[in-house]
C-alpha cells in the first residue's frame, strides 16, 4: 500500500515523464542531514557553572542557524549527486540567413557515371558522389543558414530537418555513400522538402536546392501542384544539374524536330522555368559552376527569426550545487564567528 | 572575596584549556582543514569543471521497420490506441533522452529487402534536435517499396552496422510480419557469425492478428486491407513436389506455383507479432529478442550491461568532486562534536582497529 502512494505521488509529480534522476543511490546520504541535530557535545570551553551564564538567544539562533546550514549542506550535495533534469525542454534561438532545404537525389540513376571531360580514370565517378562532393562544399560555407536535408528515390526521406546542425546534415550526406535505388520521384522529393516550410510565416529566403541528374517527368497534375506550392512558399529553385553520360546540356536549346520527351532532363528544366519563381540552373561540370551555386545561395537573407530548438535534458544539480556553495559560505562566516581562544 | 573567586576561575579555566589544548589544537586544526577544503571543492563545481576522460557511453543504431503492418494500433496508452510505429519512434525519442553525452546513434528505416542508413553516427548531446525530429518525421510513407522481407532487411542492418562503427549495436524495431508470405526454402542465410553484431530485435504488437488499416492522405483510416488483395506470389521458384506420382495424387504444387498452395496465404492480410520467427532471428544472429509492451522499456535495454562502449567522452567533474567534499563535510562534523558519545565510540572503534591492524 505503501509503495502504490509513493507510485501515485511520484506519477502526479510526472517523474519520468517530465524530469528524472540520473543516479540514486546519492539518495541514502540525504539522513545524513539529521546528525548535526541529534549529536551532542559540541566543542566547547569548559565553564564550571553554565547554568550560572544568562541564556543568549542571540547564541542560541546563531547554532540553529550553523545547524541549518550544515543539513541544507548535505542535502542539497545528496541532490545533486543524484543529477536531476528536466525531461524534452525547448531552447529558443534565433535564425538569421536563408533557410535551405536540399534536395537530393538517390534513386538508381544516380550510380550511373557523370559526364566529364578529360582523362578516362575520372570520368567514371557516380553522379552520386560528384552530388555529395558538390552538397559538402555547400554545407560547409555560410554558417548564418539554416540547412536541411531531403533525399528520394521512390518516395522521399527527411534526412535532417531544417536547423543550424551542419554536422548531422554532413552526417546524413555520409549515410548516403550507400547507394542508390527505385526511381526518379523528384516531384514528391521537391513537394516533402516544400512542405516543411507550410505553416510558417514568410520570413525571408527560401531555397530549394534540388541535385539531381533530372530523369523524371511530371504528368501535369503534379506539375500544377508542384507549381501552386512553390507559389505559396515563395521558395525559389536552384538545380545542381548532374549531367549524365547520355545527358543533354541545358545550356543549348534543343535542335529543331528533337522531340522533347527523349530528354526528360529538358522538359524538367523548361517546365522550372514556368514556376514563377526565382529559378537558376548549375550545370556541375567544374568546380566553378558549383561554387557559383555556392555563392549565390549565400546571398541569400532573412529576417531573424526566433524558433525553438528541443534539447535533450536540462540538468538541474547546477542549482543544488549552488545552493549547496551557499551553505558553505555560510558556514565559513559562522566559523569566522566562533571565538578561538577563551577572551575573559 | 569577589576578586579571589575571579582568580581561581581563571587558573581552572586555564589548566582546562591547557589539558584541552594538547590534542585539541591538532583536531582544531583539521576542523579548519575540512571546513576550507568543502568550500574550496563547491567553489570549483561552481565553474562546472569537465575534462576528456574515457566513459561508459552507448553506440546505437535505430532501425525501424516502417511498413504498413506497423500501422496497426493495437498499444494501448491511456486508452487510446496507438499504431506500432508511433510507439517504436517515441520508444527511440526517449532512448535518445536517456542515453549519456559522447554517446553515438545512427539512424535507418526498413522496409522490402533492405535497410537505408538516414544518418551516420553522432553525438548523441549535441545533435538531439535533429536526431530528435528526424525520428519524429519517420513515416509509412517513406516506404519505397511495400513488400517486407523481414530476414533480409535484419541482415541487411547487421552488414551495415560493422561500417557505422566498430562498437555499434543494433536495435530493429519490428512486428515481424513477413508479406508477402515467402517460401521458407528461400530465405537468406546469415553471412555473419551470430554475436558479430550486438543488440536487441525488438518485438513490437500483440500476438493476437489485427486487421491492417489502409490510411489517407491524412493518416485516417480509410480501410482495411483484405485477403484478396493480398500479393499471391508466396511461391516462388521450385515446385516442392516434383514426382508425378505425387501431382496424380492430387498435388499440383508445380503447376500452381503462383498459387497460394500452402497456408501460408490464409491470414496474410492480418498481422500480428511473429515471435517465433523473430526468436528464430534473434538465435541465427546473435541478437536478443526482447518484446516491447511500453515505450520506457527501451531505454533501459539500450544502457543496459553488456551494451557498453567505453571511449574518451567529456566527462562532468562535479561529482567527482562532490564526493569528497561530503566526506569532508562529515569529518568536520564529527569533529566539531569530538564531546559526542557516540563521535567518542566511532573513534574508539576506529583507533581499535586501527591498533590491531599495526
Amino acid at each position: 500500500m505503501w509503495e502504490e502512494g509513493a507510485q501515485t505521488v511520484l506519477l502526479a509529480s510526472g517523474f519520468n515523464e517530465h524530469w528524472g534522476l540520473t543516479d540514486f543511490w546519492p539518495l541514502l546520504l540525504l539522513p545524513l542531514a539529521v546528525l548535526p541535530w541529534v549529536l551532542r557535545g559540541q566543542m566547547n570551553f569548559p565553564h564550571p557553572a553554565l547554568q550560572g551564564l544568562p541564556a543568549d538567544p542571540l547564541s542560541a539562533w546563531l547554532d540553529r542557524l550553523w545547524k541549518m546550514a550544515l543539513s541544507l549542506l548535505i542535502l542539497a550535495l545528496s541532490l545533486a549527486l543524484t543529477g536531476p533534469y528536466l525531461k524534452s525542454q525547448y531552447v529558443e534561438k534565433i535564425g538569421r540567413g536563408a533557410h535551405v532545404m536540399i534536395v537530393l537525389d538517390r534513386s538508381a540513376s544516380m550510380n550511373e557515371p557523370f559526364v566529364k571531360k578529360g582523362d578516362d580514370a575520372q570520368a567514371r565517378v557516380p553522379k552520386m558522389e560528384v552530388a555529395r562532393k558538390v552538397l559538402k562544399t555547400l554545407v560547409a560555407q555560410g554558417h548564418d543558414d539554416l540547412m536541411g536535408m531531403v533525399t528520394f528515390s521512390t518516395s522521399p526521406i527527411l534526412a535532417a530537418p531544417l536547423g543550424n546542425d551542419r554536422e548531422f546534415v554532413q552526417a546524413a550526406l555520409d549515410a548516403t555513400e550507400a547507394g542508390g535505388m527505385g526511381f526518379t520521384a523528384v516531384a514528391r522529393g521537391l513537394g516533402m522538402a516544400l512542405d516543411y516550410f507550410a505553416d510558417q510565416p514568410v520570413t525571408g529566403a527560401r531555397a530549394m536546392v534540388l541535385v539531381s541528374d533530372g530523369g523524371a517527368h511530371l504528368d501535369g497534375k503534379t506539375q500544377d501542384m508542384l507549381r501552386a506550392m512553390f507559389m505559396r512558399q515563395k521558395a525559389s529553385l536552384y538545380w545542381i544539374y548532374l549531367r549524365s553520360e547520355s545527358g543533354v546540356s541545358l545550356k543549348q536549346s534543343l535542335a529543331e524536330g528533337e522531340n522533347i520527351d527523349a530528354y526528360p532532363e529538358y522538359a524538367l528544366h523548361e517546365y522550372f522555368q514556368t514556376l514563377n519563381v526565382p529559378y537558376r540552373v548549375y550545370e556541375a561540370e567544374n568546380p566553378q559552376a558549383v561554387m557559383a551555386a555556392v555563392r549565390d545561395i549565400s546571398t541569400l537573407k532573412n529576417k531573424p527569426t526566433r524558433y525553438l530548438e528541443p534539447v535533450s535534458r536540462q540538468d538541474l544539480s547546477q542549482y543544488a550545487y549552488g545552493l549547496a556553495w551557499l551553505a558553505a559560505v555560510c558556514l565559513i562566516c559562522l566559523y569566522a564567528l566562533e571565538l578561538k581562544r577563551w577572551q575573559a | 572575596m569577589r576578586l579571589r573567586f575571579s582568580e581561581a576561575w581563571r587558573a581552572v579555566v586555564k589548566g582546562l584549556v591547557g589539558g584541552w589544548s594538547g590534542q585539541g589544537s591538532r583536531l582544531y586544526a583539521w576542523r579548519k582543514a575540512c571546513l576550507i577544503a568543502t568550500f574550496v571543492l563547491l567553489t570549483i563545481i561552481l565553474f562546472r569543471p569537465h575534462l576528456m576522460l574515457p566513459n561508459r557511453v552507448y553506440d546505437w543504431y535505430f532501425v525501424v521497420d516502417i511498413t504498413q503492418s506497423m500501422n496497426v494500433p493495437d498499444y494501448q496508452v491511456a486508452g487510446k490506441s496507438i499504431s506500432r510505429l508511433q510507439i517504436a519512434k517515441q520508444s527511440i525519442r526517449k532512448t535518445l533522452s536517456a542515453l549519456p553525452c559522447g554517446s553515438r546513434v545512427a539512424l535507418g528505416m526498413f522496409t522490402e529487402r533492405n535497410v537505408v542508413n538516414v544518418v551516420e553516427p553522432v553525438e548523441v548531446c549535441a545533435h538531439f534536435a535533429a536526431l530528435d525530429q528526424t525520428v519524429a518525421s519517420m513515416d509509412w510513407r517513406m516506404a519505397w517499396a511495400a513488400d517486407s522481407f523481414i530476414a533480409h532487411g535484419l541482415y541487411n542492418a547487421l552488414e551495415q552496422a560493422p561500417e557505422l562503427g566498430k562498437q555499434i549495436r543494433v536495435m530493429f524495431f519490428t512486428d515481424g510480419q513477413q508479406a508477402p508470405p515467402a517460401n521458407p526454402k528461400y530465405m537468406p542465410g546469415y553471412a555473419g557469425k551470430p554475436g558479430d553484431v550486438q543488440g536487441y530485435l525488438v518485438g513490437m504488437g500483440k500476438p493476437v492478428a489485427s486487421k491492417i488499416p489502409k490510411l489517407d492522405e491524412k493518416n485516417a483510416v480509410s480501410g482495411y486491407w483484405e485477403q484478396e488483395e493480398v500479393q499471391r506470389f508466396g511461391n516462388f521458384g521450385m515446385a516442392e513436389t516434383l514426382s508425378v506420382l505425387a501431382m496424380e495424387q492430387g498435388q499440383h504444387d508445380r503447376n500452381a506455383g503462383h498459387g497460394p498452395g500452402t497456408d501460408l496465404l490464409n491470414n496474410a492480410h492480418l498481422s500480428a507479432l511473429d515471435e517465433q520467427n523473430l526468436q528464430r532471428l534473434a538465435n541465427t544472429t546473435g541478437l536478443n529478442y526482447v518484446r516491447l509492451e511500453q515505450s520506457a522499456q527501451s531505454s533501459s535495454w539500450a544502457t543496459g550491461l553488456g551494451m557498453t562502449a567505453w571511449r574518451w567522452a567529456d566527462t562532468d567533474l562535479r561529482p567527482w568532486l562532490a564526493v569528497p567534499a561530503i566526506v569532508c563535510w562529515l569529518l568536520y562534523l564529527l569533529l566539531t562534536f569530538s564531546g559526542s558519545r557516540w563521535v567518542k565510540w566511532l573513534a574508539r572503534r576506529w583507533s581499535g582497529i586501527r591498533l590491531r591492524s599495526h
